[in-house]
């Protein structure tokens, strides 16, 4: 049950890729990568959940952590140049 | 099974079910909306309202008080960031296009005194 949800969620991050690797800007890539990668912390924490293990959760807890960094990072320095191209 | 327990499981896989329901709506979104900023209005909405419900759900079913509790600490932290990162990358695509087809009406523009692009000295 809980690793059919897994697998539809898998899926999701293929959709989510194609706009990744069509967007027309940088941004727009960006925010299908963020999409990506929060997708892929609920998919950890239901991991843990399938293999009954806690060591997933931290991981989970530490991606989002550096996530977060990443975009802001991200949003920060490709802010003023010319992303339409 | 107790009744509470079987109870427990079925409000846990709803909010499972309806979180990945609201992951869904926004694989959609990203793949159908005509612009950057309406995309990332779908993204940020429908991850944050379906990673709060799966991430609760996940807790319920888990059944252990240690899961629980950092399933909900994830959860707090993705209410906190979610929205503050969808607003770095909405503010730095809206300065860094010179055009917004898909928009209106634009009064950002007008209070900044601009059109397009911003220069570096305007920040």
């Amino acid at each position: 049950m809980i690793m059919i949800v897994v697998l539809l969620l898998v899926v999701f991050c293929g959709g989510c890729f194609v706009r990744v690797a069509v967007g027309p800007t940088l941004l727009d890539r960006v925010a299908a990568a963020d999409a990506i990668s929060i997708m892929l912390t609920i998919i950890f924490v239901l991991l843990g959940l399938v293999f009954e293990r806690t060591l997933f959760l931290d991981v989970a807890i530490v991606y989002s952590l550096l996530l977060f960094a990443d975009i802001l990072i991200f949003a920060k320095y490709l802010e003023r140049k010319d992303l339409t191209k | 099974m107790s009744v509470v327990e079987a109870a427990l499981s079925v409000a846990g896989y709803l909010l499972v079910a309806l979180g990945t329901f609201f992951c869904l709506a926004m694989t959609v979104g990203i793949l159908r909306f005509p612009d950057a900023l309406t995309r990332l209005h779908a993204s940020t909405k429908g991850l944050t309202i379906g990673a709060g419900f799966i991430l609760v759900g996940a807790g319920i079913l888990s059944g252990s008080a240690a899961f629980a509790a950092r399933t909900i600490v994830i959860a707090a932290f993705m209410f906190l960031t979610n929205p503050i990162a969808a607003h770095a990358i909405a503010r730095a695509s809206y300065r860094s296009e010179v055009t917004h087809p898909e928009m209106e009406q634009d009064e950002y523009s007008e209070y900044l005194g601009r059109q397009g692009i911003v220069t570096d000295d305007d920040h």
